[in-house]
């Protein structure tokens, strides 16, 4: 096994991961997802191709000293190995001109699920800081329409930023409650990367997978459904829904695409460039309680730290019929 | 209709500009810059207080979403004095600018403007807004004066002294010394 870490000096690399154990019993090989977990991720780039090549923006990166290996299945996206003296990633005249964004390569998996195309109307209902919203105009060259939406004027400030800086011309941004989005016109595309527990990206902050009471979690699956739900009243008919969430807990899963099937939409089976897990259709949990779920959630996929070295995700494919 | 709006005061906070406005932005680019007008056939531009938005998508998005924070990006910044181009706009269609360019030779000015700074010396352009190059990239918008050439990037887009400081010669140092 080849050693994927950064150095990080002197910074400590704590891990609290008590709040996976309910999870022992879903996530196969237990252990090395355990060991996967604690491993710092590196870092990872996509290069935004509205304002540069690959080829001449890993030219220029390298000659700073940067080690980027090439992503096997996107090419737009690169691993750093080495940063040389910058020490971080954003750090460079070329993040500055908007050349490339910093994203963890879980995080391009949603939108190439998507697949907007040019021309297409695509809503992100929890879009900031941006991430998804600027590659999906990527994917859609700069032409049709999304509207990138989020309800924390913080957030959103950073959302501003970043389409500014990669030059993104089709992207509206509003400031809504996205159980309540407002729209006069109806979507072909929606993606919802849901507001969530976050227990995927603790390869990338140690300190994110605090305790999460029970209360807690059923309140994000409480707004993930009511997401999913407005979500079904915007998509045109045969439009596609990507629901995405950082996190392993079923109840913000596999439990949201049971109320997305309930209310009429059909999931479709998720084709992923990486390995992943289907979907568990049932699990107990910490209280010895049962759940089960529809037989569509083994259509969508959950990806484990320790199947591709990366962060953990979970995505679901949905059509409204 | 999805749902009835009560009210759509927060959009209307953005306006789509007249074709007479559109005219006299795109010809003040071309003759500014030499940027043809016919390369933004296809845009929409919207105006909100004193600044013009350009955006590739379709201008019903006005009536049709609520709450708007931003339309595309900023192109603009129009006042009684003076029209002023965004740094934005001009890292995206700069380079089809024929005039108007000032280029910066050296690291040490590039860095002085990407910080903010003011670069003293002579350039090869009018006096007033100019797009700033340094080698292949264009960097955005300066005010070229009498005084010299005063950067207009924005601060959320300004590079550290201390980046290129820490970084540059270590990249080169770095594999010579592992030769020994």
């Amino acid at each position: 096994m080849t050693d994927t870490t950064m150095d990080f000096g002197s910074k400590k690399w704590e891990v609290d991961l008590t709040c996976y154990e309910r999870y022992r019993r879903i996530v196969p090989d237990y252990d090395k997802f355990l060991e996967y977990l604690r491993r710092p991720l590196p870092y990872s780039i996509r290069v935004n191709t509205l304002k540069i090549s690959p080829e001449r923006l890993i030219k220029r990166l390298e000659k700073r000293g940067f080690k980027l290996e090439p992503v096997k299945w996107n090419p737009w996206f690169y691993v750093i190995r080495e940063i040389g003296g910058i020490g971080q990633p954003g750090k460079t005249l070329e993040h500055a001109l908007g050349y490339y964004y910093v994203q963890e390569l879980v995080s391009a998996l949603p939108p190439i699920v998507l697949d907007p195309q040019p021309g297409e109307q695509v809503l992100d209902m929890a879009a900031a800081p941006g991430s998804k919203t600027t590659q999906m105009a990527q994917l859609m060259e700069n032409k049709g329409l999304i509207v990138a939406n989020d309800v924390d004027i913080e957030r959103i400030r950073a959302l501003k930023s970043n389409i500014d800086r990669l030059g993104v011309l089709n992207v509206v941004i509003t400031k809504m409650d996205g159980r309540r989005f407002f729209s006069r016109r109806i979507f072909d595309k929606i993606l919802i990367d849901a507001p969530c527990s976050s227990e995927g990206i603790v390869r990338k902050d140690p300190s994110a997978p605090t305790k999460i009471s029970m209360k807690e979690r059923v309140k994000l699956s409480r707004l993930q459904k009511g997401l999913v739900s407005r979500a079904y009243r915007l998509l045109k008919k045969e439009g596609t829904l990507v629901y995405s969430v950082c996190t392993f807990s079923p109840e913000e899963c596999e439990e949201v695409v049971d109320h997305a099937i309930r209310i009429g939409f059909e999931p479709i089976e998720v084709k992923l460039p990486i390995r992943g897990i289907k979907g568990v259709r049932k699990w107990v949990d910490e209280r010895g309680r049962t759940h089960e779920y529809d037989k569509g959630v083994e259509k969508s996929v959950r990806i484990y730290p320790h199947l591709n070295d990366t962060g953990g995700m979970f995505i679901a494919k949905l059509k409204k019929i | 209709m999805i749902q009835e709006g009560c009210s759509l005061q927060s959009s209307r906070k953005y306006e789509r500009c007249s074709e007479g406005e559109v005219k006299e932005y795109l010809r003040y680019v071309e003759r500014r810059f030499g940027i043809p007008r016919e390369l933004f056939d296809k845009y929409v531009f919207l105006k909100k207080g004193k600044n013009i938005w350009i955006f590739s998508g379709d201008q019903g998005v006005l009536n049709d979403f609520k709450k708007i924070e931003t339309i595309g990006i900023k192109f603009l910044t129009v006042t009684r004095k003076f029209i002023k181009p965004t740094t934005a706009f001009l890292q995206i269609f700069g380079k089809y600018a024929r005039k108007n360019i000032v280029e910066l030779k050296k690291e040490e000015e590039m860095v002085e403007f990407m910080t903010g700074g003011m670069i003293k010396r002579k350039f090869n352009a009018e006096k007033g807004f100019v797009i700033v190059k340094y080698h292949e990239d264009i960097l955005g918008c300066g005010l070229y004066t009498n005084t010299g050439l005063l950067s207009q990037i924005p601060k959320s887009r300004r590079i550290d002294k201390r980046w290129v400081e820490e970084a540059n010669p270590e990249a080169n140092h770095g594999e010579e010394e592992s030769i020994d």
